[in-house]
């Protein structure tokens, strides 16, 4: 029996290999290998969506989109990049990594895990297949009502509500499992205060998740029977009020900027002690800054709002609110820069891109202190300013860290290095093309160019750095083909990586790259922050570290790749690893077919009956499904 | 990594364009732009630091070749976490001071005789501006230089937002609420200060532009009075055939008041609330000659009218709209009317019956329905002197009272009505015939 299941190693996973193994895998590393590349195969998307529109605006009355098209692609541009990127992308590392950094050998619902990634799959299909089945959806990625409500017989936005309402269940059910995984599966040792900060923004950005989706998904609903079942939340001329959806939109929109960034300020401290060969400075101020970030990120949501009339008294209240959340943003900021001073900086490409990151966000956050001036604001907002903003947050934010995550634990998916050449090429192509495209726009906003708006007319002095910004978007792809073409020739030709190559502080290192299935043949006892760390170097008097000899079979033993198998046979009988389900995709499946009827009700009711069904068979099918069917051997 | 972005911040400080927000030409536009400037600095200077101690990190403590260096393993100093959290919260609450008092000064509602108050109706995607006068324009907007002028605002279908970078921030344009928004203006403009709609609203959001022509008290007179002119009736010529063209075709949507030689001084095409709402269906054509724009300021009324002819032709060939998606509730007075008479027998009809009302609701009803009744009469009375204006206000107002639904109306855009050349000529001649 053990021969079957004994590690047939592919580049980036180790057990059985197939399709189906994949449809029906609930081991939480191949789910975040599957987010992650979901989100990559998005993310091109995306970017292609952003081209066009950049390509549009690069000059005066473009020729390229018609606004109908230009609105589809800049709303499925946001609506791709906020929930099919950013969010699978966080969700990828947080899979991969989070049972990791823990000791645990999965998380604690594994085969909700499966369903968590399915739902967003087929969440992420139902909403682009609105482009084949009437257009694209084209009221913005908010959706304001009553525009959102407007044009009922057109299906685009009801594409966009139930889509949104689709994605969020992916994201309550992965919150809540990465939450009570954290609450119980850690290793004997590891108290809340040991965790890695990764996992701490993780579990901040769960509970963000967890509270914040259910008020959009009211908000969904409300659209949703406003456009199908002739109800009147937004009806304005009815007594509906249209700002109670961007109250609910933002109380969402807000906490959810937050989950966008967490994760990746999570990645990037994680990175900086390892290329500092320090620790974390004020690791303790780094995670309660986060949580304090959560806490008033729910106070703030109204900043999007100073426009819409609220009165002065309640400006001025969110607008101090917003000023006070720059507080413990700076606090990370300010421990980041304090883990890089006294260090050994390696300026290795992970940590090229963590130090873009803080250097970029240093400007998105700048910028967005001058929104909470609400009289500014007045002028910037629904500008290109906005657009440069969260651009500097989410791009050069978000999206270089989890760039730098992917860097650094690329060998340990794969067991290669990525190239560090290429590596040098995509960052400071990256970085360029990065602020060339969105530095312009601060001026462009701030000269009075809207957003969202297909064209502009001559004679406004906006084409010069309109131009500029176009071109730097064509840097961008260029450099995204470079890592593209990284990742391509590396999965094959890189060097091998061994298990730590990065001399690595936290207990992901200490394991085989790519792991094995059950991830530690030994569950760790953990003894320290950066445990890993500890376990090979110790401090001298003045607090330098001091390399520890390897001692074969002792408690602080090196782990330099995987145990032979007379190490492991002791160890058979005690491993338990949940067996494969198709129940979390048969379920997610069933749940796509029911939401494509509600579209077309009412002939679509039968749709919504079929897939109900298929759901609960296989809801059904799950409950009673018994945990391990075969056992599992090493 | 630092220089492009800072190179960035330098261009920002100058502003540029006719639209651009820090060049402003009016009180509450520079009190902003002065918050604006000092926020700005403070911002350079804290960029300024932070990005120099995080470059000088990388240089100085970047692994040389051969390097042996073992770094002294920090875990923190609480003294310096504590600096860093005091200075950003004081630098912050400091600068809440000028925020908060330029906050409470530019959303002071102006009164008082000296204030100029127009009604901004929002609509997809075009905006309509109702002077005190009586008299109703379209997507330019005339105000006299040095004085206050309150916009009450509101919209017909979805949220606008009205944004005139140099005179004042922007501000919201919602259905079902009415906003405020006060322009002052330095000194009487040259040309005109552009602006447009900021609240995505839909296909031609991009399109939904504006204009504001800042005139001196003496030009701001004169302007009033030729708008406050009926429009000449042509008897001959162009215009002539034109005229009729206008009464067949565009009065469906489209108002003009003209000087009939018949009936009078009266408004041609459909008056009435749209979506509860006391505004135009679409732009008041009555002295479209005068404007120097159409298409909501995005195309320029000039002389070869290439434009104007296109647009004649096939309007949704140059500017995104949707006519096939229009949903027109009939406007006028005979309609209003027969809601309100629709209402009042539907009420009639419950009070009839013995029981379904408690004691109070029913003396409710009965007061709501002798208050609708005399505005039936106040209509009929006003229609029949013909002021279709009065008459659809109380009628609308009749309706209300009962709780009446307005019928729901959807305007997106101008059909294509297959005109020939020579009636786009004719129609050209008559719309530049009135100033």
């Amino acid at each position: 029996m053990a021969a079957v299941a004994t590690s047939e190693a592919s580049f980036v996973s180790t057990g059985p290999t197939g399709l189906w193994s994949w449809i029906t895998t609930v081991d939480h590393k191949r789910i975040g290998l599957l987010y992650g590349m979901s989100a990559f195969f998005f993310f091109a998307v995306g970017g292609l969506e952003a081209m066009l529109v950049r390509f549009q605006l690069a000059s005066a009355d473009g020729t390229v989109l018609s606004a109908d098209a230009y609105n589809q692609l800049f709303t499925m541009h946001g609506l791709t990049m906020v929930f099919l990127v950013v969010m699978p992308l966080a969700a990828a590392f947080t899979n991969y990594f989070l049972p990791i950094m823990l000791g645990a050998r999965d998380v604690a619902f594994p085969r909700l895990n499966a369903f968590s990634y399915w739902v967003f799959f087929f969440g992420g299909i139902f909403l682009y297949s609105s482009f084949v089945l009437g257009g694209g959806a084209d009221g913005g990625w908010f959706g304001y009502a009553p525009l959102s409500i407007e044009i009922v017989e057109v299906v685009r936005m009801d594409f966009w509500a139930l889509g949104l309402q689709f994605l969020g269940v992916a994201s309550i059910a992965a919150s809540a499992n990465f939450i009570a995984t954290i609450f119980t599966m850690r290793a004997p040792g590891m108290t809340l205060m040991r965790m890695p900060v990764f996992v701490w923004m993780s579990l901040i950005t769960a509970f963000l998740l967890i509270f914040s989706l259910p008020i959009i998904g009211v908000g969904l609903f409300q659209v949703f029977f406003d456009r199908n079942f002739g109800t009147l939340f937004y009806e304005a001329a009815a007594g509906g009020d249209p700002l109670l959806w961007q109250h609910l939109f933002w109380l969402f929109g807000h906490p959810e900027v937050y989950v966008l960034i967490l994760p990746a300020m999570g990645i990037v401290s994680e990175i900086l002690p390892t290329f500092s060969r320090k620790p974390l400075f004020g690791y303790a101020f780094v995670v309660f800054a986060g949580a304090a970030i959560a806490f008033q990120g729910f106070g703030v949501w109204s900043h999007h709002m100073f426009t819409s009339g609220m009165g002065p008294l309640a400006e001025a209240g969110f607008a101090v609110s917003t000023m006070l959340i720059a507080v413990p943003t700076g606090i990370k900021i300010f421990n980041w820069i304090g883990t890089t001073w006294g260090g050994v900086l390696r300026l290795k490409t992970p940590m090229l891109f963590a130090l873009g990151f803080i250097a970029m966000f240093i400007i998105g956050g700048l910028s967005g202190v001058t929104h909470a001036i609400v009289p500014a604001d007045t002028q910037q907002h629904d500008s290109y300013y906005v657009v440069a903003h969260f651009h500097y947050v989410l791009f050069g934010g978000a999206i270089f860290g989890f760039v730098a995550g992917v860097y650094y634990w690329f060998p340990k998916w794969t067991g290669r290095m990525l190239s560090e050449l290429l590596g040098k090429w995509h960052f400071w192509s990256m970085l360029i093309g990065f602020n060339l495209a969105f530095g312009p726009m601060h001026i462009l906003g701030l000269n009075g160019m809207p957003r969202r708006t297909y064209r502009y007319p001559e004679g406004l002095g906006w084409e010069f750095w309109n131009g500029m910004a176009t071109l730097g978007t064509v840097l961008i792809a260029i450099s995204f083909l470079v890592f593209t073409w990284n990742l391509i020739r590396s999965l094959r030709h890189g060097e091998p990586s061994g298990p730590d190559p990065w001399d690595g502080r936290t207990l992901e290192w200490s394991i085989p790259s790519p792991p094995p299935v059950h991830n530690f043949d030994e569950v760790p006892i953990v003894q320290h922050l950066d445990d890993f760390w500890h376990r090979k170097y110790a401090e001298d008097e003045e607090g330098r570290p001091v390399r520890l000899q390897p001692v074969a079979g002792g408690a602080s033993t090196v782990i330099t790749g995987p145990p032979d198998d007379s190490e492991v046979d002791e160890h058979r009988e005690s491993i338990h690893m949940p067996s494969p389900s198709y129940y979390p995709v048969a379920a997610s499946f069933g749940l796509v077919v029911a939401s494509y009827g509600l579209v077309y009700q009412p002939v679509g009711f039968i749709a919504v009956a079929i897939g109900g069904v298929i759901a609960m068979w296989a809801f059904f099918g799950w409950a009673t499904e018994p945990s391990q069917r075969e056992p599992y051997y090493v | 990594m630092v220089a492009l972005p800072l190179l960035l911040l330098l261009a920002a400080c100058s502003g540029s364009g006719p639209q651009t927000t820090l060049d402003p030409a009016g009180p509450i536009a520079e009190e902003i732009d002065q918050l604006w400037l000092l926020v700005f600095w403070i911002a350079v200077v804290v960029f300024v630091l932070v990005e120099a101690a995080l470059v000088i990190s990388i240089f100085r403590f970047r692994e040389r070749p051969g390097d042996e260096r073992r770094p002294k393993q920090l875990h923190g100093n609480t003294r310096l976490e504590i600096i860093w959290t005091i200075i950003p919260a004081v630098l912050l609450a400091g600068l809440s001071v000028p925020m908060l008092a330029t906050l409470f000064n530019i959303r002071e509602v102006p009164e008082g005789p000296d204030v100029l108050t127009i009604q901004v109706i929002g609509h997809q995607w075009w905006w309509e501006f109702q002077y005190p006068e009586g008299f109703t324009t379209a997507n330019e907007l005339h105000i006299p230089a040095d004085t206050k002028v309150n916009l009450e605002m509101t919209s017909v279908d979805v949220i606008h937002s009205f944004w005139v970078p140099k005179l004042n921030g922007k501000r919201d344009v919602v259905p079902g609420r009415v906003t405020n928004l006060t322009l002052e203006a330095f000194e009487p403009t040259e040309t005109f200060h552009p602006g447009q709609c900021a609240e995505f609203c839909g296909l031609a959001h991009a399109d939904m532009r504006l204009r504001v022509f800042v005139d001196s008290a003496e030009d701001y007179a004169a302007w009033v009075d030729s708008q406050l002119t009926p429009a000449a009736v042509p008897t001959d010529g162009l215009a002539g055939a034109g005229y009729e063209t206008f009464v067949n075709v565009c009065t469906a949507c489209h108002n003009a008041t003209v000087d009939d030689p018949e009936l009078g001084v009266t408004t041609l095409g459909p008056v009435g609330h749209v979506n509860g709402v006391f505004a135009d269906l679409a732009p008041d054509l009555g002295h479209f000659g005068s404007r120097s724009s159409f298409g909501s300021a995005t195309f320029e009324n000039v002389a070869d009218h290439m434009d104007l002819r296109q647009w004649l032709r096939e309007p949704a060939s140059i500017k995104p709209m949707d006519p096939d998606r229009n949903i027109i509730a009939p406007l006028g007075c005979a309609p209003q009317i027969e809601l309100l008479r629709e209402g009042l027998d539907e009420l009639e009809d419950d009070l009839s019956h013995e029981d379904g009302f408690s004691e109070g609701d029913r003396e409710l009803r009965e007061a709501e329905f002798d208050g609708a009744s005399s505005l039936l009469d106040e209509a009929l009375v006003a229609e029949a002197s013909g002021d279709d204006v009065a008459c659809v206000m109380a009628a609308a107002e009749g309706a209300d009272t009962l709780g009446v639904p307005p019928p729901a109306t959807r305007i997106l855009g101008m059909p294509n009505f297959g005109l020939d050349e020579s009636e786009i000529d004719e129609l050209i001649a008559l719309l530049e015939s009135w100033e």
